[in-house]
């Protein structure tokens, strides 16, 4: 097992990712499990374009090292609540809103949590304080 | 008109006896109705009453002979709504036809009820019954009144139509209406189906209808038979399978001596547009309602002056009759204003009474000289109005309620909106979102971004009011509440609510009575009067209560902790203990409580954590009494005894047996009292039996302690 999976985005163009970087996405650990971890396997990820999964696997590199989180768990919605998005997330999430919007898109696909997290404050925090107005651009 | 029951008169002196001149023959009797043609009526001007012996030749459809009331019944539905007449007291009252059907079969009817508006031309009994032949064709509703505004079937109800046509009438023996007018000066079909009718006939003359117009104003209608008023009255009986055709304007009165079911109709039409103008001015002199005038008999006379302005300008031939009339019309439209003009906004107003007012002058002294009966005399004179009123439809708009200027100021308005929703992808592809995504985003959102963000869209407005969001309601910065922020609390239903410092009992009470699904209150600072609310009868159980710095005694934990004395849930059994029997957390951080408190709170048998940070009158035979037998609650949680500076050292065997009792956490923290050199001695005496589970906190005040 070499550590190395390979994911074809929704245009047909491939993209190798070290193993325990992707696993933070439940749904490819969840496609890693049920078809087995062969070097040759090509993983679909039919609703991803190229670009935004570069920037998710860009994320998952970063985070890497991070303890794995439990959703349901309620002392981490707790946290959540109070919780900012760190520096590097924070940066990491200053792009335009069509593309934030993909990667929260993405994230909810793949099952990316925290991720999905960060983007969602990300959003909230550009609604927050605005008039209605405002918000609907 | 007003229609009245004057039993007295007809049974005695009137009571079918002509009246005043026998030999008066206003009426015209026909075996049946081959001779009633256009031809005729053009030439005759339909001026005289007909009566038609049988309906052959009349083009009419009937209903067989033994058709009742209750096949009446089956094809205009039993639910339908009829307006009655109580012909004793001239009352208008409703039922439904079921009903009505059952009292006019009973025998005998302590009320009369006459049912004269019933239009069912929208009924399945419309098939049955159709009109004479002659009046299809004359009709100026029919003819002009805009196809595109009639009604269609199962189409919308209340359409502005003059729903005229067709009516059948139900009278039950001895019902009479007096001497009226119909509506508009509308001329009348009327066939007897079943049972006889007696009518009384006054020709419409001038000095009559002042007479008439004096006697309505009278207000003794019932006293004074307006037939013996007049010179010259005719009466009439009509019996089963007669028909009758009442000209525009006369004054008639009729009387049912048995029971008797009728179809009729009203209508208007280009002979006597000149009496039917004179009849609405009469009507407006009487001061009519208007549920008894011609509905929409403006626009209808203007939709019919486009129509002949058409034929004008085609150069056909008009009958003198109409030619009358038509100066007739054009006098009185001519001197309405155009706001009472009724007129629709499909037709040119000023345009028509140009062009009738040149035909007026020019045409109209030709026309005398001209034979236009001749004219008439073909197969198919009305038809020209049929022929050049087609367009007349066509050229009307099928919305005509926003005037010009108002859609102008609605456009741009509509395009910016649009123009907004499409200006970024990104909001594309934010529709696209789930609604769990748009969840997530909100619940990081505070209430005052979410209400912003709840006013942009629809959508929104449903994702943010979503229940999920409002578990937790944080209140608690608020200056007071109001009325509209409880009922919107109410609405929520949030699981934990945090109010203000100033809520009052009457506030708290309201809610807590409403919110059966609430687990955690926090009511910081509050006054005792507001916590007091907690255990009334109608309080939820709560599983978590944090009072911290609010006003809490010794007596009120003890009420608190004893069976609700106010008003409890109707239906239920009155309670037996506490509202607080739930409750799991409970946070009394400064309150001025001391060990007396502790002895009622240890009574709660679901308590697991206490917080009583700075109770600074607690000792520790007060904690004592918490790990004794006689206390009820597990005491499993979180223990917080921060800055409690009354416990000496003496509380260290207490903690012991807290421990022993399962506690997770005990803080505590350093005072004069309980210095940190016996605090680590006690740690190193205690045989513990996980160092994890017993994490002590200690905190360090050393300046004071030195001091």
């Amino acid at each position: 097992m070499s550590g190395i999976v390979t994911l074809v985005s929704q245009d047909q163009q491939k993209i190798e990712v070290e193993l325990n970087v992707i696993r933070q996405s439940k749904v490819i650990s969840g496609m890693l499990q049920d078809l087995g971890e062969d070097e040759d396997t090509e993983y679909p990820i039919p609703n991803v374009s190229h670009a935004i999964l570069k920037k998710i696997i860009e994320w998952c590199e970063q985070h890497k090292e991070d303890a794995p989180v439990d959703d349901e768990d309620p002392s981490y919605q707790e946290k959540k609540r109070t919780a900012e998005v760190p520096r590097w997330d924070a940066e990491f999430l200053k792009v335009d809103q069509g593309t934030l919007f993909e990667i929260i898109l993405a994230a909810n696909y793949l099952d990316i949590c925290r991720l999905l997290d960060f983007a969602c404050m990300t959003v909230a925090d550009q609604i927050r304080g605005k008039t209605p107005e405002e918000i609907r651009k | 008109m007003r229609k009245y029951h004057q039993p007295h008169l007809l049974t005695s002196k009137f009571s079918y006896s002509p009246i005043n001149t026998q030999s008066l023959k206003f009426v015209r009797d026909f075996p049946s109705g081959e001779k009633l043609t256009y031809a005729y009526l053009a030439e005759t001007g339909f001026e005289w009453p007909m009566v038609f012996r049988k309906p052959d030749g009349l083009g009419m459809t009937l209903p067989p002979k033994n058709f009742t009331v209750r096949d009446v019944e089956r094809l205009i539905g039993r639910k339908r709504i009829v307006d009655l007449i109580d012909c004793r007291n001239q009352q208008g009252l409703q039922m439904t036809f079921s009903r009505f059907v059952r009292y006019f079969e009973r025998r005998t009817k302590r009320r009369i009820l006459n049912l004269l508006s019933l239009e069912f031309g929208d009924t399945a009994l419309s098939d049955y019954v159709s009109r004479p032949s002659i009046v299809n064709t004359i009709d100026h509703v029919t003819l002009c009144w805009p196809v595109s505004k009639r009604p269609v079937p199962d189409g919308e109800i209340d359409l502005a139509w003059p729903k005229v046509q067709k009516y059948c009438l139900v009278s039950p023996a001895t019902s009479y209406t007096d001497f009226h007018v119909d509506f508009g000066g509308t001329s009348v079909w009327y066939h007897v189906h079943r049972g006889e009718k007696i009518f009384w006939f006054i020709p419409p003359s001038k000095k009559n209808q002042e007479l008439f117009e004096k006697w309505t104003m009278s207000g003794a209608q019932d006293q004074i038979f307006f037939g013996e008023k007049v010179d010259e009255c005719q009466r009439i009986r009509v019996q089963a399978g007669e028909t009758l055709f009442i000209p525009s304007g006369w004054i008639h009165a009729v009387y049912t001596p048995v029971d008797c079911i009728n179809f009729g109709g009203n209508f208007l039409h280009g002979l006597s547009m000149k009496m039917q103008v004179r009849v609405v001015e009469m009507e407006e002199k009487l001061k009519v309602p208007n549920r008894e005038k011609f509905p929409h008999f403006w626009p209808l006379m203007w939709y019919v002056l486009h129509a002949y302005s058409q034929v004008v300008t085609a150069k056909h031939k008009l009958a003198p009759l109409e030619i009358k009339g038509l100066k007739k019309l054009y006098k009185r439209l001519s001197i309405m204003s155009s706001s009472t003009k009724y007129c629709p906004a499909s037709i040119d107003s000023d345009k028509i009474l140009k062009i009738l007012s040149e035909h007026a002058t020019d045409i109209l002294p030709k026309n005398i000289l001209m034979p236009t009966i001749i004219h008439y005399t073909h197969e198919e004179p009305p038809a020209k109005i049929l022929k050049i009123d087609i367009p007349t439809p066509k050229i009307l708009p099928s919305v005509m309620v926003i005037l010009p200027s108002e859609a102008q100021k609605l456009k741009p308005l509509h395009l910016k909106v649009i123009g907004d929703k499409k200006s970024t992808t990104a909001n594309k592809i934010s529709h696209n979102f789930p609604e769990v995504i748009w969840g997530k985003i909100f619940s990081t959102l505070c209430t005052r971004d979410r209400s912003k963000v709840a006013q942009t869209c629809k959508a929104f407005h449903r994702y943010v009011t979503a229940r999920s969001l409002w578990r937790h309601v944080d209140f608690s910065h608020l200056d007071s509440l109001t009325p509209s922020s409880l009922k919107w609390l109410l609405r929520r239903a949030p699981e934990s609510v945090s109010l203000p410092r100033c809520s009052s009992y009457r506030q708290t009470a309201f809610l807590l009575s409403r919110s059966p699904m609430m687990r955690k209150l926090i009511l910081r600072g509050a006054s005792w009067s507001a916590i007091s609310a907690i255990n009334t009868g109608q309080a939820p159980p709560l599983r978590c209560l944090d009072l911290s710095w609010s006003v809490v005694t010794d007596a009120a934990i003890e009420e608190m902790t004893s069976c609700p004395t106010g008003n409890h849930r109707m239906g239920t059994p009155s309670p037996s203990h506490s509202r607080l029997m739930k409750l799991q957390e409970l946070i009394l951080d400064g309150a001025d409580i001391s060990d007396d408190a502790i002895f009622h709170l240890s009574k709660l048998p679901e308590l697991r954590s206490l917080s009583m940070m700075a109770c600074v009158r607690l000792t520790a035979e007060g904690l004592a009494k918490l790990v004794s037998d006689a206390c009820q609650g597990p005491l499993d949680g979180n223990l917080n005894l921060l800055n409690c500076c009354g416990l000496q050292a003496d509380v260290m065997p207490v903690l012991r047996e807290f421990i022993s009792k399962g506690t997770k956490t005990i803080m505590l923290s350093e005072t004069r009292n309980l210095p940190a050199t016996e605090y680590d001695e006690f740690r190193h005496k205690l045989d513990l039996p996980s160092r994890e589970k017993w994490d002590m906190h200690v905190k360090f005040q050393p300046e004071e302690i030195r001091s």
